[in-house]
C-alpha cells in the first residue's frame, strides 16, 4: 500500500469513529430486537424498573460490574427511584441467557415497567449509564442525572 | 482457574498500549509494531513475568501516580485468554505483513485494534466473550465452575 501518513491517519480515525458508531447501532437495533420479543418470552415482573444482571464464577469484570451496579443502585434510590436487581448466573438458566440474547459476561438488560427491554448493555457497564438507563423507564432520567452528578 | 488479585488498571494500560502501537505502526507502516506487540502479548501469556506492558504499567505508571490501581479478587482466566488470542492475531497479521501483502496483513491487526477499542471504550472484552461461549458449549478446559466454588 503506497498511502501517505496524512492518508493513514484519516483511514485509522475513520475506521475508528465508523467502528465506535457501528457499536452504537448494533446495540440499539439489538435492544429494539429483544424489546419487541420481551413481551411474552420472559419471566417478566411487572411494577417498576428491573435490572437483569448476567454474571458467572470465571468472569474477570463481574466484580467491577456488581460494584458499578451497587453504586447506581445507592444513587437511584437516594432519588426515590426504586430498582429490582436479579444476578442470574449465565451458565444455570440457558433459556433466559438466550431470550436476553447474552453473548458475554458481564451482560445488563434494563426492563422496564412493564418488562419490557429497554437497554441492553454486553460488557462492563458503568453506574452513570445504568443510572441513566434506569432514571429514564422510572420517568426520572435527568432528575436522577442531576443527583448521580451532584 | 482459581481467582486471584487482578488489578483491572494494568489491564487497561495493556489495551492502552495494544491499541496505540499497532495504531502507530499502521499509521508509520511499520510491521515491526504488531510484530512487537505480538511478542509481548504472547510471551506474557507463555510466563506472566514477561509481560512488558504490565510491568511498565507496575514500575512506571502505577508509581508515578499515572493511573490508580483498581484491585479486584476475580479469575484472571478470560483476560489471560484474552492477550493469548490477541497475540496470535496480530503475529498472524504481522506474518502477513512481513510476507508483503500489506492489506491483508493491515486487515487482520486492525480486527485486534477494533477488539482492544470495544473494551477500552465499551468495556467489551472479545477474548471473555470467546471463553465464555467455549464454556457454555462444553470445551474442555473452559468448563464452567459451579456456583458454590
Amino acid at each position: 500500500m503506497d498511502i501517505s501518513i496524512g492518508g493513514r491517519v484519516v483511514i485509522a480515525i475513520v475506521l475508528l469513529g465508523g467502528f465506535v458508531l457501528a457499536s452504537r447501532l448494533v446495540s440499539v437495533v439489538i435492544t429494539r430486537h429483544l424489546r419487541i420479543l420481551s413481551g411474552n418470552r420472559i419471566d417478566a415482573r411487572p411494577g417498576c424498573p428491573e435490572l437483569l444482571y448476567f454474571w458467572t464464577n470465571e468472569c474477570t469484570l463481574c466484580k467491577p460490574q456488581e460494584l458499578q451496579i451497587a453504586q447506581a443502585r445507592r444513587i437511584l434510590e437516594r432519588s426515590g427511584v426504586k430498582v429490582r436487581v436479579r444476578r442470574i448466573n449465565a451458565h444455570e438458566d440457558a433459556a433466559l441467557v438466550h431470550s436476553m440474547g447474552v453473548m458475554t459476561v458481564p451482560t445488563t438488560v434494563v426492563l422496564d415497567q412493564e418488562g419490557k427491554v429497554s437497554a441492553w448493555n454486553p460488557g462492563l457497564t458503568s453506574a452513570r449509564r445504568i443510572v441513566h438507563q434506569l432514571g429514564g423507564v422510572a420517568g426520572q432520567g435527568s432528575q436522577v442525572m442531576g443527583t448521580a452528578v451532584g | 482457574m482459581k481467582n486471584s488479585m487482578v488489578d483491572l488498571s494494568a489491564l487497561r494500560f495493556n489495551q492502552i498500549c495494544i491499541l496505540s502501537l499497532v495504531l502507530l505502526g499502521f499509521v508509520l507502516n511499520q510491521p515491526a509494531l504488531p510484530a512487537g506487540v505480538a511478542l509481548v502479548l504472547l510471551a506474557g501469556s507463555i510466563m506472566p513475568e514477561l509481560a512488558l506492558f504490565k510491568l511498565i504499567y507496575r514500575h512506571v505508571i502505577k508509581p508515578l501516580g499515572l493511573m490508580r490501581p483498581h484491585t479486584v479478587i476475580e479469575s484472571p482466566a478470560p483476560h489471560e485468554f484474552a492477550q493469548m488470542l490477541g497475540g496470535t492475531v496480530l503475529a498472524v497479521g504481522s506474518g502477513i505483513l512481513f510476507s508483503g501483502h500489506g492489506v491483508a496483513g493491515w486487515s487482520v491487526a486492525w480486527c485486534v485494534v477494533f477488539l482492544a477499542a470495544a473494551n477500552l471504550f465499551f468495556g467489551f472484552c472479545a477474548g471473555c466473550f470467546v471463553y465464555y461461549q467455549l464454556g457454555r458449549f462444553g470445551v474442555p478446559g473452559f468448563h464452567p465452575r459451579s456456583s458454590e466454588e
